[in-house]
C-alpha cells in the first residue's frame, strides 16, 4: 500500500488515549484512564445521592471519604450509635431504599414515593414482617405491621425530599434479571422466598429486561426527575459485579454478558442524548482486559480494594473540583450522617445462596 | 441472723443513704449496707483495659468489695459461710455519657420527634423509630456493664443481683425548671417547653425495653434483678410524684418502698 493511502486516515491525527495500544497496553495499569472529558463536576456542597446495586456503596463511602456532602436525607436516628445504624440499612445509600438493581425498580421507587404507584404488600412470617420491596433492611423484619407502615411511609416521604432536592444523583445499574409481582406488578429487589418470603410462580414470575425496556426506564426516570427537579444530573454508572445466578435457560458466564452489555448500552444511549446525564466507566475499569482480572479477588466477583480505589481515583479526578459548587444553593458544607464507616458493602443479592 | 443487704451503685444508691433513718426505723429484719461507689460514668465503663489488654471490672467498683472483703471471690465465700443472708447488688442508673438516658429521670437530649408505631402520635413526632433497634441501641450500650457481669461470673459470683434504677419522671415542668438549658433549647429551636421531651410513650417504652435487655441478660446469667417496686409508679409507668427527689433520683419514701420491696424479692427465690 502506497504511503497516501495513510495519510488520509482520519484516526491518524487522533490522540494516544483512542488508540488500544497507547492508552491501554504502553501505560501502567494503575495510569490507566478511560474517561476522556466530564459533562459536569460535583463541588463541596453539591448534594449528591446515590442509589443502585451493591457496588454503588463504594461510591457513597468514597464521597463521604473526601469530605463532599453524601445527600443523606433519611439520616439514622440520632439516638442510635454508627455501629447499629448500619445494621438497619441506615446511610448505606441516601435512603433506605436497599438495593436498587434494576431499572424498573428505580422508576417504581420514583413512582412511590411521588404517590404514583400504591403498594401495601408485606410478608408474615412468624411474628415478624417484612416489606417486600426492602425485605432486608433490618435484621429481623418489622415488629408491627403497624411498625412496617409507619417505617415505610416515612421511608417514601424521605426518598421524594431527596428526589426533590439532591444536585446529582449517582445510579449504579446492577441488573436485567427480575422477578415481579403478577398481581401488583411490583419488581422486586431479589426473588421471593430467596432469604426472606416465600417463592410461589403463580404470583411471581422471571422477567429479563431487553435493552429497549432499560432505555425506556431511564427515559421515564430522567423525564419525571427533570418534571420536579430541572437542575438535577445524573451519572450513570454499570456495577462490574457477576450475575451472582441467572434465571435464564443460560450458563450464568453468557447471562452476566448478555446483562451488562445491556445495562452498558442503555447507559450509553442516556449518556448519548442528555447532556445532564454522564456515563462513569466504573465498569470498564474493573472488567477491561488491561488489569488482567487483578481487580477481582478469588471468588471472581468480589473487586478487590486496589480495583475500587482505581475507579475512585478516576472519579475524584474528572468529576470533582475541589470545592466549586456546580448546582448547590446555600445548602451546608454537608448533610452527610456519618453512619458508614465500616467496610463491609451489603449486598442483597447474596442472600440468594445463603 | 439478720438479712443483710449490701449495695454498690452510683448517685441511684445515694437514695438508700437519704431513705436510711426510714429504712432502720421501719425495717427490721434486714440491714442495709450502701457504697455510693462512682456516679455518672461507671456503667460506661464498668469494664477497663489494662497495659497487658487485659480486661479489669472498674477497680472503683472492686476496691470497695475488697474493703468490705467482697471481692475477691474467696472473700465472698468466706463473708457467705459467716453471713449466708447476705445478697449482694448493684444499681446503676442513669449511664449519663448515652443519649438515650432512659434510666433515671434525665433527659439531656431531645428527641420529640421520635415515635413508636403503637403510639398515638402528635404532629411533631414524624420519625418513627423501630423497637428492635432501640432494643439493640440498649444491648450496645450496655455491653461494658454486661462483659463485667459476665467477668463476674466467671470469677466465681453466683449470687448476685441488680436493681433497676427509679421510673422515669413525667413532670416536663418540674425538669425544665431543674434543668435551664432545657428551657433555653426549646427557646433556640422554637419549640414549645414540652417538646424537648420524647413522648410519654416513648420514655416509658425506652425504660421497659431497657429492663428488658437487662433482666435478659441477667437471666442468662442466673442472676437476679429487681425492678422499682409497682407501688411507686403511675399508671403509666412514670415515678409518682411523692417519690421524686430531684427529677433524676428517687427520695427517702421511694427509698423505704424499694428497700421493703427488695427484702420481699432477694429472699424469695
Amino acid at each position: 500500500m502506497s504511503e497516501s493511502t495513510y495519510e488520509s486516515c482520519p484516526y491518524k491525527t487522533r490522540e494516544s488515549s483512542f488508540y488500544w495500544k497507547n492508552s491501554l497496553v504502553e501505560l501502567p495499569v494503575y495510569e490507566i484512564d478511560p474517561v476522556i472529558s466530564s459533562k459536569f463536576k460535583v463541588g463541596k456542597r453539591t448534594r449528591i445521592a446515590t442509589a443502585g446495586s451493591c457496588f454503588a456503596q463504594h461510591l457513597s463511602k468514597h464521597i463521604k471519604g473526601l469530605g463532599y456532602n453524601y445527600y443523606v436525607p433519611e439520616p439514622a436516628p440520632r439516638i442510635i450509635s454508627t455501629e447499629i445504624a448500619q445494621r438497619y440499612n441506615y446511610g448505606v445509600f441516601s435512603c433506605r431504599y436497599g438495593n436498587i438493581y434494576t431499572s424498573k425498580q428505580l422508576v417504581q421507587t420514583f413512582d412511590r414515593a411521588f404517590g404514583h404507584l400504591d403498594y401495601e404488600g408485606f410478608w408474615e412470617e412468624g411474628n415478624r414482617f417484612y416489606d417486600p420491596l426492602r425485605p432486608f433492611i433490618n435484621p429481623n423484619g418489622f415488629s408491627s405491621l403497624e411498625e412496617l407502615n409507619a417505617d415505610r411511609n416515612y421511608h417514601l416521604s424521605k426518598v421524594k425530599e431527596m428526589f426533590e432536592k439532591l444536585n446529582v444523583f449517582i445510579f449504579t445499574l446492577g441488573l436485567t434479571e427480575s422477578w415481579i409481582e403478577n398481581e401488583t406488578g411490583m419488581v422486586h429487589p431479589v426473588c421471593p422466598g430467596c432469604g426472606v418470603g416465600r417463592f410461589s410462580s403463580e404470583k411471581y414470575k422471571f422477567y429479563n429486561e431487553s435493552v429497549f425496556d432499560v432505555i425506556s426506564n431511564l427515559q421515564s426516570f430522567n423525564r419525571k426527575l427533570m418534571q420536579i427537579n430541572p437542575k438535577a444530573k445524573i451519572i450513570l454508572t454499570v456495577s462490574p459485579v457477576p450475575l451472582i445466578a441467572t434465571m435464564e435457560k443460560a450458563h450464568v458466564l453468557t447471562a452476566n454478558t448478555y446483562s451488562k452489555s445491556t445495562l452498558r448500552v442503555a447507559a450509553h444511549e442516556m449518556d448519548k442524548e442528555h447532556d445532564h446525564i454522564a456515563y462513569f466507566p466504573s465498569f470498564e475499569i474493573i472488567t477491561g482486559s488491561f488489569n488482567r482480572g487483578a481487580y477481582f479477588s478469588s471468588d471472581l466477583r468480589t473487586v478487590t480494594p486496589s480495583g475500587i480505589q482505581h475507579v475512585m481515583s478516576v472519579f475524584t479526578k474528572h468529576y470533582t473540583n475541589g470545592g466549586i459548587t456546580t448546582d448547590g444553593d446555600n445548602e451546608n458544607k454537608s448533610e452527610a450522617e456519618p453512619t458508614q464507616d465500616a467496610t463491609d458493602i451489603i449486598c442483597e443479592e447474596e442472600l440468594m445462596l445463603k | 441472723m439478720s438479712k443483710t443487704i449490701v449495695i454498690y451503685g452510683d448517685s441511684h444508691a445515694n437514695t438508700f443513704l437519704r431513705g436510711n433513718a426510714l429504712i432502720q426505723e421501719n425495717i427490721k429484719d434486714a440491714v442495709f449496707k450502701v457504697r455510693t461507689v462512682s456516679v455518672g460514668k461507671i456503667q460506661d465503663d464498668f469494664v477497663l483495659k489494662t497495659i497487658d489488654d487485659d480486661i479489669i471490672i472498674n477497680p472503683a467498683l472492686t476496691v470497695c468489695m475488697q474493703k468490705d472483703r467482697l471481692y475477691p471471690n474467696t472473700n465472698y465465700e468466706g463473708v457467705l459461710k459467716k453471713d449466708p443472708n447476705l445478697k449482694l447488688f448493684l444499681l446503676f442508673g442513669t449511664g449519663l455519657p448515652h443519649r438515650l438516658l432512659v434510666n433515671g429521670n434525665s433527659i439531656r437530649r431531645r428527641y420529640f420527634e421520635y415515635f413508636t408505631a403503637d403510639e398515638p402520635k402528635q404532629s411533631h413526632q414524624v420519625v418513627p423509630i423501630l423497637k428492635d433497634m432501640l432494643k439493640e441501641e440498649l444491648q450496645h450500650w450496655q455491653r461494658h456493664l454486661f462483659h463485667g457481669l459476665d467477668l463476674l461470673k466467671e470469677q466465681g459470683y453466683n449470687n448476685i443481683g441488680i436493681l433497676g434504677s427509679p421510673p422515669l419522671h413525667r413532670d416536663y415542668n418540674f425538669l425544665l425548671n431543674k434543668i435551664v438549658a432545657f428551657k433555653a433549647l426549646a427557646e433556640e429551636k422554637g419549640l414549645e417547653d414540652q417538646f424537648c421531651f420524647g413522648s410519654d410513650h416513648f420514655r416509658t417504652c425506652l425504660y421497659q425495653l431497657s429492663e428488658e435487655v437487662i433482666k435478659e441478660k441477667l437471666q442468662e446469667l442466673g442472676y437476679q434483678y429487681i425492678s422499682s417496686p409497682q407501688s411507686t409508679k403511675d399508671e403509666m409507668g412514670f415515678l409518682k410524684p411523692q417519690y421524686n427527689f430531684d427529677g433524676v433520683h428517687g427520695n427517702a419514701a421511694y427509698a423505704l418502698e424499694f428497700a421493703t420491696h427488695i427484702v420481699q424479692e432477694a429472699y424469695n427465690e
